[in-house]
């Protein structure tokens, strides 16, 4: 369960944060008019409601993140296997190669993720 | 204000017939286009608007006018619903409990047409502000929508899509939309567009505001509002293959489920989906000739309804009776008027009365009200007289045989225009 679940259109509105921040609030309003075509009002209602879940902050018209995105990035697929696979990362993995053959790099990466969790612990 | 809540009255009565007629014919136009059904609820927000008009013989409404503005201020306070037994059901109870009693300056009829026109204005208000919040909420979430492409956004708080906006209206599409889905629903929602859907359903609400007291409008919007979608299905279905519709009815299953459909405007799953799916999946484009015979019905319901009755006549002059003289009565006036011009004209203008078919009230005692009367005096047989209440919208006649029941007279000033009379503020009427 992710606390900070965002919607596909906020999820755009935070990238714009995490991409320039730190950023004042007027900066902010003027990229989401741009990307998103969205008023002022619209930009610091969503701003409010995302600082209140607890991924921003807004100090003295700064805004900044509180939550980076690779920790976001790891709730939502913790998620997302929590929900499609109960948990179960190599089921995941099974089912997600079934489709698609891992190339020689990728295998190469999770070895070298795997190598180095069992280091850490 | 009375005269507006009464003539609202009179129209929502009107409209009444006319809506159990639709709801009749709503059944056995199953198999034809969904837009003819569309076509028989505009003929009924015509009849809300359109003021009392033409009268045709072929008019299917059996009264003219449900209260006249003159009860308020008649001694005998009566409607007419056009039904007999209605009105002696209703009418002998009301004039008792509205009867003017003489000590107070407004008669009671008049107090309860106030405060009836105060509650129905409350109810107005209370529709109205309802709309303008909702419209306002819709506004806030729909602020943060982005543009998918042209007039078509994505949103995230919104659970099913709809359109939003009179002059410049949008797509709206929960962000979360399954690809697949998208196609039906876009197509549903142009249709929409295209039909105009997104200015007549406000302007349907706006009908049923004013007519909030009617349980019947009620229903016919609600039905309205089924039946557009439905008419909007069949437009995207019609050149569609079985695939195409499969496609279209687990669009609809997939957007059948968000928890506050009915807040949403021209919302795609909104109003009875297992139906939509069912006629989705049978649709079969209508034989050419039952669109037709369906038109036909339209048209026909449209001369029947829109129109008013004409009513009987209420005199019809005899050439073997032979008129010699005739009496006018009326308050502080009374005479004769022997063979000549004036007496022709008194009896073509009985014959150019017309009274309603159903008689007003069970009472046929001679102590009714009979401020104006007209008696015609003939060579051979008993006199006729003709009684007309003070402001002249009602009428029963005396032939020496038996007294004819009240009628409501159709047209009160041509017969107001003879005797002179007319309709006295209540400050001068008294119980009389």
């Amino acid at each position: 369960m992710n606390p900070y679940q965002m919607g596909p259109i906020e999820s755009r509105f935070a990238d714009i944060i995490w991409t320039h921040e730190p950023l004042s609030s007027s900066q902010l309003a003027a990229y989401s008019l741009a990307e998103l075509g969205w008023k002022k009002t619209t930009s610091y209602t969503v701003l409010r409601r995302l600082c209140d879940k607890g991924l921003f902050q807004n100090e003295n018209g700064t805004v900044t993140s509180r939550v980076s995105k690779q920790d976001y990035a790891a709730m939502q697929s913790e998620r997302f296997v929590d929900e499609a696979f109960s948990g179960s990362l190599p089921a995941f993995l099974a089912a997600f190669t079934t489709r698609r053959r891992l190339t020689a790099d990728e295998a190469a990466q999770l070895r070298a993720l795997v190598e180095q969790y069992e280091e850490d612990s | 204000m009375e005269t507006v809540f009464l003539s609202v009255l009179n129209q929502s009565a009107a409209a009444s017939w006319l809506i159990l007629t639709v709801l009749l014919l709503r059944p056995a136009l199953k198999k034809a286009p969904k837009n003819c059904t569309c076509v028989l609820w505009a003929l009924v927000g015509l009849r809300l608007v359109l003021p009392p008009g033409l009268a045709s013989r072929w008019s299917l409404l059996p009264s003219a006018q449900l209260v006249s503005p003159d009860m308020l201020y008649a001694a005998a306070p009566a409607v007419d619903t056009g039904v007999s037994r209605v009105n002696a059901l209703i009418n002998p109870a009301l004039s008792r409990a509205l009867a003017a009693d003489g000590f107070s300056s407004a008669n009671p009829a008049q107090v309860w047409a106030f405060l009836a026109g105060v509650i129905w204005l409350a109810g107005l208000a209370a529709m109205l502000v309802w709309a303008v919040v909702s419209c306002l909420i819709l506004r806030r979430k729909t602020a943060q929508a982005v543009c998918l492409r042209e007039n078509v956004y994505l949103c995230d708080r919104v659970d099913a899509p709809f359109i939003f906006g009179l002059f410049r209206p949008r797509i709206i599409l929960p962000s979360d939309l399954p690809e697949a889905d998208m196609g039906p629903v876009l197509a549903h929602e142009r249709a929409h567009l295209r039909r105009g859907d997104h200015v007549t359903k406000p302007l349907g609400f706006l009908l049923l505001a004013v007519n909030w007291f009617n349980p019947l409008m009620w229903l016919a919007y609600w039905l309205f509002c089924c039946d557009i979608e439905f008419a909007c299905d069949e437009a995207v279905l019609r050149g569609s293959d079985a695939a195409d519709k499969k496609t279209y009815a687990n669009a609809l299953i997939g957007c059948s489920a968000p928890r506050h459909a009915a807040a949403y405007p021209l919302s795609f799953g909104e109003a009875g989906v297992k139906a939509r799916v069912k006629a989705a999946l049978h649709y079969r484009r209508p034989a050419w000739w039952v669109s037709i015979l369906a038109l036909a019905v339209c048209a026909l319901t449209a001369v029947c309804f829109l129109t008013g009755p004409t009513g009987s006549v209420l005199h019809a002059p005899s050439p073997d009776r032979a008129c010699v003289s005739a009496t006018v009565e009326s308050p502080g006036n009374r005479y004769e008027m022997t063979a000549g011009a004036s007496l022709e004209y008194a009896q073509e203008l009985l014959s150019r009365v017309r009274v309603g078919r159903a008689a007003i009230s069970p009472d046929r005692s001679q102590t009714r009200d009979a401020q104006n009367t007209l008696t015609l005096y003939y060579a051979a047989g008993s006199p006729v007289s003709y009684h007309f209440n003070r402001a002249c919208t009602q009428v029963w006649v005396e032939d020496g045989v038996k007294p004819t029941l009240t009628h409501t007279v159709l047209n009160p000033e041509l017969v107001r225009q003879f005797f002179g009379s007319r309709i006295e503020a209540p400050a001068e009427s008294t119980a009389g």
